[in-house]
């Protein structure tokens, strides 16, 4: 097991074996994205199944929801599973939707499942 | 700075230059009530501000808004004529909203009463609920109006595609309110474009790479369509077409013509909106590389065959091209303090019961942003004084022949590095023995002292004059005009008054077109330099020291004239006499010729302004200081100072 520290607002990332556990705090906001790049990037590159777990999705935004789609094409390029766990989980799927974002093909991730 | 505090920063600019343009629809609409075209304007206006103030979350300031655009909604479909009471009202919800973005909050107990209260006066112009809309007025109803229901009845399908700008996450737009909106209209179909999203490696998180097919059914017509794309449309490529159908068919049926949004998107993309303080810095920076350049040509010059003084020529050549561009950044036209005045006569001319129209000229003349902030204050009082004082009542002018409606014309043009602007009324005009007889009373002339015309409209001026007969908030305080006066010398600025009793005054403004830079003549007395600017100079001439009367402050004889000059060698405690052969400046300000005697004229030059500091700020005749390209230091003369000390002199020893 190893743990990383990501940065100063809390966002811890947890290896154990082939599963990467990137706990997220705080709201994801725009600004929010800018900041996860960096640890998404460690997260995928680190171990075939992922997790992103944040507190809420409820206010995240379009910025996010890009950020995820692309980090869920480079998971799918490295054969990597990618799953979102937290609260709002579905709510968040079902906004993306509603902004014509593919849940089955891009956005299919529901709480502990593939993305 | 955050992205949430850059986003409220752009929210703010925006929605006052907002709060600005309505005001001015305002004024329009209440000259012209039936024009659809200001109609539409305000109507998009407020939509946009609603639209923000609520993605902002200036919930009290949206739903103000939300009342207004309800109400315009009305008047835009013919249903409702914009009557004098709303129009008071749209004015005071303008008000508000404006002090709700001054203050970036608007849920303070007095701005949210206020917004209450005003919501509830807007509500009365809305039909209750279950209540029949009104149909149609026979007023001249705006032919936008009705664009919508052209093709209201049936439904229409539109092929929309919208790419936003790149940068827009960065601008805090939420594309979700987009995406509502349109939804809102009808049916929807959406689906996101991603073949430009980069793998995630090489992802700029803040850049936007998505874009977005939308196919609407909705009975509504383009233009609806077009409002859902307001906060986006700055930079964004969007494109609406009714399937099957060229725009062009539409136009033909009778719909409004689409506005030429891509033209729009273009002149916006090709502007930037820069803090004031970043312009300021730059110019700081340029003034530094004009001082720093002339030291550099001062070195070249020493061998003017060597490659370093051609290159300090070609240096010389790129940094006076940026300096004129670095300054032309500041300079902004006069249109938008002009038009801010028109709600300042109106609100004025309605308190005190007069009618008064206000008729601008030249509002594209360009001055430099800080000089026309700091102007603000100045024509506020000016124009306060020409209503409060100048302009009769209707009773008044129409006994004296006069229209009942009073003028004040505001106007402003370019003359060489100055700009000229003159307040203009045909009011009652200054009645010089009022003046003087009031001059008398507060002590400021002698009983027998002989004043031309001018020397008399000069004592407008003076700290505590006023010749109103009572004092009220408008005028009568007496502490306008001197303050009036020194502000605008505090802007290297002159000031003069020329009147016709019965017939008006016109007060005529002479202001540098910036602050930062100034022509002007180098002089040299004894071993200090000396600028004095060119705007203040009418002519050099060499005097011999026998022509020269009085010690201090005499006259001197220029083209056998004499003219009264003023001796900077004794004035500022310099050593040593007078040369044989002296060079007499001779100066005007405020309509007064003054002589200022100096050693040697040096010729001229453009010299960067510098601050003396607070510690010099009190040194009489003196506006700043300039380095030179020897590295030494050259204090910039105060003219205007100098001669008002001088006239005093005179005026003390009559």
């Amino acid at each position: 097991m190893s743990e990383e520290y990501i940065d100063s607002k809390g966002c811890s990332l947890e290896i154990i074996g082939n599963r990467a556990i990137l706990t997220i705090k705080g709201t994801l906001s725009t600004e929010r994205a800018e900041t996860l790049k960096s640890p998404v990037l460690r997260a995928i590159s680190g171990a075939s199944e992922v997790v992103l777990r944040a507190e809420s999705f409820r206010d995240a935004d379009m910025a996010i929801i890009q950020l995820l789609s692309s980090a869920c094409q480079s998971a799918l390029l490295m054969s990597k599973r990618v799953y979102l766990e937290g609260d709002g989980v579905d709510e968040f799927l079902t906004v993306a939707e509603s902004a014509g974002f593919d849940r089955d093909a891009l956005c299919s991730c529901r709480e502990g499942s593939e993305l | 700075m955050s992205i949430r505090e850059r986003s409220l920063q752009v929210f703010r600019e925006e929605a006052s230059d907002h709060l600005d343009e309505l005001e001015s629809a305002l004024l329009a609409l209440e000259e012209s009530p039936g024009n659809a075209e200001i109609v539409q304007g305000v109507f998009r206006t407020v939509h946009t501000l609603k639209g923000s103030s609520a993605m902002f979350g200036f919930d009290n300031l949206a739903m103000l808004a939300h009342m207004l655009e309800d109400v315009f909604d009305l008047i835009r479909k013919g249903r409702m004529v914009p009557e004098p009471r709303f129009i008071e009202i749209a004015f005071s919800a303008k008000d508000v909203m404006s002090s709700m973005v001054e203050a970036m909050e608007d849920t303070s107990d007095d701005l949210k009463a206020r917004a209450n209260n005003l919501i509830k006066e807007l509500k009365r112009f809305l039909p209750k609920a279950g209540e029949e809309v009104p149909p149609p007025t026979d007023s001249p109803a705006p032919p936008q109006a009705t664009a919508e229901n052209v093709d209201g009845d049936g439904m229409k399908t539109y092929n929309i595609r919208f790419r936003p700008e790149q940068g827009i996450f960065r601008r805090g737009i939420n594309i979700f309110t987009v995406l509502e909106d349109l939804r809102a209209l009808g049916s929807c179909d959406i689906n996101v474009l991603t073949e430009d999203l980069p793998l995630l490696e090489d992802l700029e998180p803040l850049d936007c790479y998505l874009a977005w097919d939308i196919v609407l059914s909705t009975d509504k017509g383009e233009n609806s369509i077009r409002d859902a794309f307001l906060f986006v449309e700055d930079g964004s490529d969007i494109s609406i077409e009714r399937t099957g159908e060229h725009s062009e068919t539409e136009t033909a049926e009778g719909n409004l013509p689409a506005p030429d949004k891509s033209a729009a998107s273009k002149a916006s993309a090709s502007s930037v909106r820069v803090p004031a303080e970043k312009l300021d810095t730059m110019v700081d920076l340029v003034g530094e590389l004009v001082t720093v350049q002339a030291r550099l040509r001062q070195a070249a010059s020493v061998d003017e065959e060597s490659e370093f003084y051609y290159i300090s020529e070609d240096v010389e050549r790129l940094t006076n091209a940026l300096r004129d561009n670095a300054m032309g950044l500041r300079m902004i036209p006069m249109n938008a303090t002009f038009n801010r005045f028109k709600r300042l006569v109106r609100d004025l001319s309605a308190e005190l019961g007069k009618e008064v129209e206000l008729i601008t000229g030249g509002g594209e003349t360009d001055l430099d942003k800080h000089v026309i902030e700091r102007l603000n204050d100045p024509l506020t009082h000016i124009l306060r004084n020409s209503i409060g004082h100048g302009i009769e009542t209707p009773a008044e002018r129409t006994a004296a022949g006069k229209s009942s409606r009073g003028m004040v014309y505001i106007s402003a043009e370019h003359s060489g590095g100055n700009v000229h602007i003159r307040i203009v009324d045909d009011g009652r005009g200054i009645d010089p023995e009022r003046v003087r007889a009031r001059a008398l009373e507060k002590g400021l002339v002698h009983k027998d002292q002989e004043l031309t015309e001018m020397d008399t409209y000069r004592l407008i001026f003076a700290p505590g004059f006023s010749t109103a007969e009572t004092v009220s908030n408008v005028s009568g305080r007496g502490v306008g005009m001197d303050v009036v006066k020194k502000n605008i010398e505090a802007l290297r600025g002159s000031i003069s008054i020329e009147s016709e009793k019965g017939k008006g005054t016109t007060i005529i403004l002479k202001i540098p077109l910036t602050l930062a830079i100034i022509d002007g003549l180098l002089v040299r007395i004894g071993e200090g330099n000396y600028v004095i600017p060119l705007t203040n100079i009418e002519e050099c001439v060499e005097v011999r020291v026998e022509n020269i009367s009085g010690e201090v402050n005499g006259l001197v004889e220029v083209r056998e004239c004499l003219v009264p000059y003023v001796n900077l060698r004794e004035k500022f405690g310099i050593r040593g006499g007078i040369p044989p052969i002296s060079q007499v400046v001779v100066t005007e300000g405020n309509g007064r010729r003054t002589g200022v005697l100096v050693d040697e004229v040096i010729g001229e030059i453009q010299t960067v302004i510098k601050s003396l500091g607070a510690m010099y700020r009190d040194v009489e005749g003196i506006s700043g200081g300039t380095i030179l390209g020897n590295g030494t230091v050259a204090l910039i003369l105060d003219v205007n100072h100098l001669i008002q000390k001088n006239t005093k002199k005179e005026m003390s020893l009559m």
